[in-house]
């Protein structure tokens, strides 16, 4: 195979020197401005047709191509690759395939990448997936096939513009083809806050039920696509006085302090959509969830949150037999997280 | 001419082979797709703060995982210390739904605080589960000193080689406080009653006989309080006996603060402690061996512990009561020649008070 193949290319590297031969005999041939029609290194080989290449080009959307003897034994020119952010969400990084037209598998393939839509400045897809100046050729399956590959450590909120040149062999490479864009989306964004800080519940009368005297203020924005949610946890399961050895606490999921001798717990008061209070913190009037020494979820969304706010309440009840003490204390831990 | 092209294309052929070694190590790179979900929570988010968390990722590409690298924010301190990076799965409590326990999620084989990640090894993941796993041990990870949004990371699954497979990218915030310290305060309560006896009037059953020993209807005491240990009640007279004014004459207290029994045709007086129940509550009740029945219970017929100005302990409590009841009765026996009188009386005093 590899002798078949070598005998061809020294009929093709040859033609200029022979019309016939006893094994072929070659209709049309011509040297033009004469000289060497060909030449070669150890990583090209030229044919040369001095006069014969042509600068003209015909193309449309979707293929471009030139005329000229030397584009007929070129590689097809590449149509546009097709390129996405992957539903909106790659901030650094675009997905992409490339479009062989029909080349064969040996065909390699080079991606072009700007930022603007005529190319001004170029640069190139690495193996690595990054960027660089210097041109990379690779096969389709080596570009990731159908499944693409990803262009990496690019600007966020930036649009993008692919194309892709093939070369086969160790002839000339073609063109490029049409380009497609795609834009990378605003990176992960999160932001939370939460307060006030401290909340002094006063003094537990018996029977009565308290509210803290401030609600508990969240702030919380993600560009999450797929949302995200505020998470609760306390260092005990309810208000806990060391000295007494005591805690008040609502029994899980929660509890009516209206009904309840004793208790302690929390109740989301407002959300901003699309965030939305959790169970079992949604309950109303008197009603407060446990708290819990793992974390609960106490706010949550499936989409974007943008600017979103949120509120939540204590509430405690001391009965006549809650252990007096003056240390009663809990700790309430608040962290946010998005799914991106 | 043969012999060269012949050696051209050996050349050609062998820089093609190396080149497609090379691609093949790095095409898995560049073939990478995105995680189709990633979430990282930090346990604590407050500044400089060490801190447990949870790791969630949901593969979107076909591969055999090895492994999985956390990528955390700048400035983030993470330990190289391996044995601080244990995890578990065992608490799933959290997670986002549908979660399932991260397989093969092992303690980190790798730590750099320099590139700050942590490689943990990984089975096998499924196309579409979303997984989980939490570290467990704060030393890992230590937030960032100054307070800022938009701290981005990434989660990304490796093979065997180890190649990237997938990766995704999650942002987090530090915050000044991410805590809410609450306080509250149980006054103390205590509640002393005396009742059942109208107008705090016990008066014998009848006449006083040396044929039998005498006993009061009795009063009952009522104790409320949030007294954390408990209450005491004592109990003192003024007479240190029954005296009768007309006969000059004293039915004296058996000796104080000792357990006794009246036998009747023998002039004695005693307090008893003849019933006690707790209510609600933590507290356990008990009348005094004095004033009981000498072991932890209440007094029998005739039983009890003569009085004087000294105020006796005569009933507890271990810990808060609503409604814990206590009785006392008197009790009283005389002789043949005991002075008659319609006169006798005692007054006594009973006070109680709590254990905060």
């Amino acid at each position: 195979m590899i002798w078949k193949s070598l005998a061809a290319l020294m009929v093709v590297l040859n033609f200029g020197a022979f019309s016939s031969s006893s094994n072929y005999q070659l209709k049309s041939y011509g040297v033009n401005s004469g000289g060497t029609n060909n030449s070669s290194s150890s990583t090209y080989s030229l044919q040369a047709g001095t006069g014969e290449v042509s600068g003209n080009v015909s193309g449309a959307t979707t293929y471009q191509t030139k005329s000229g003897s030397i584009e007929a034994q070129q590689a097809n020119v590449p149509g546009a690759p097709t390129v996405d952010n992957n539903s909106s969400t790659y901030f650094n990084k675009l997905h992409f395939v490339i479009n062989t037209a029909s080349n064969p598998t040996d065909t390699t393939y080079v991606v072009a990448v700007s930022t603007t839509s005529n190319f001004t400045v170029t640069n190139y897809v690495q193996a690595d997936g990054t960027l660089g100046a210097g041109q990379v050729f690779q096969t389709y399956s080596q570009w990731g096939g159908a499944a693409g590959s990803l262009a990496i450590g690019l600007s966020s909120s930036t649009t993008y513009y692919f194309k892709v040149a093939a070369m086969q062999g160790k002839f000339t490479a073609t063109g490029f083809g049409p380009s497609a864009s795609a834009a990378t989306v605003p990176p992960p964004s999160l932001s939370f806050s939460v307060s006030p800080n401290n909340l002094d519940m006063g003094s537990l009368s018996a029977g009565s039920v308290v509210t803290s005297p401030s609600s508990i203020s969240f702030s919380f924005t993600s560009n999450s696509a797929f949302g995200g949610t505020i998470y609760v946890t306390g260092s005990d399961t309810g208000l806990r006085s060391v000295n007494s050895s005591y805690t008040i606490q609502v029994s899980p999921p929660s509890g009516d302090l209206s009904s309840l001798s004793e208790g302690f717990g929390l109740q989301g008061l407002s959300a901003s959509a699309p965030l939305t209070i959790q169970s079992p913190y949604d309950g109303t009037s008197n009603t407060v969830g446990s708290i819990y020494t793992t974390f609960q979820p106490l706010f949550s969304s499936t989409s974007t949150i943008n600017s979103g706010s949120a509120s939540a309440t204590l509430k405690a009840k001391a009965s006549a037999t809650t252990p007096a003490a003056q240390d009663y204390t809990e700790t309430l831990t608040f962290v946010a997280a998005a799914s991106y | 001419m043969l012999k060269t092209k012949v050696y051209k294309f050996r050349v050609v052929l062998a820089a093609a082979l190396l080149t497609a070694t090379n691609f093949a190590f790095l095409g898995s790179f560049a073939s990478a797709a995105g995680l189709t979900h990633v979430t990282v929570r930090f346990d604590r988010m407050a500044t400089a703060t060490a801190t447990t968390g949870l790791v969630c990722a949901q593969p979107a590409t076909t591969a055999t995982e090895a492994s999985v690298v956390v990528g955390f924010p700048t400035n983030t301190v993470v330990s190289t210390t391996l044995t601080n990076w244990g995890v578990s799965t065992a608490v799933t409590t959290g997670w986002p739904s549908g979660a399932v326990a991260w397989p093969g999620i092992a303690q980190a084989t790798a730590a750099d605080n320099t590139l700050k990640t942590a490689t943990f090894p990984s089975t096998d993941l499924t196309v579409g589960t979303l997984y989980c796993f939490n570290w467990t041990n704060s030393a890992a990870i230590t937030t960032r000193a100054a307070a800022a949004a938009d701290l981005t990371g990434t989660v990304t699954t490796q093979d065997s080689v180890p190649a990237t497979i997938e990766s995704g990218t999650y942002a987090t915030a530090v915050v000044g406080n991410d805590q809410i310290v609450v306080n509250a305060t149980v006054p103390p309560t205590f509640n002393f009653a005396i009742g059942t006896c109208s107008s705090n009037i016990d008066n014998f059953t009848g006449n006083l006989s040396p044929s039998a020993v005498g006993t009061t209807t009795g009063c009952d005491v009522t104790v409320n309080t949030n007294a954390k240990t408990g209450w005491f009640a004592w109990a003192k007279d003024s007479n240190t006996g029954l005296t009768s004014v007309s006969a000059s004459k004293t039915i004296a207290s058996t000796t104080p603060g000792t357990n006794a029994t009246l036998s009747s045709g023998s002039e004695g007086y005693v307090l008893g402690v003849t019933s006690i129940t707790q209510g609600s509550g933590a507290g356990t009740t008990s009348a005094t061996n004095a004033y009981g029945n000498g072991s932890g219970g209440t007094a029998a017929a005739a039983q009890g512990s003569g009085l004087d100005s000294t105020l006796r302990l005569i009933a507890s409590s271990t810990g808060t009561a609503s409604g814990a009841v206590f009785r006392v009765q008197e009790r009283a026996s005389i002789s043949a020649i005991t002075p008659a009188g319609t006169d006798y009386t005692d007054t006594i005093t009973l006070t109680g008070a709590g254990s905060f």
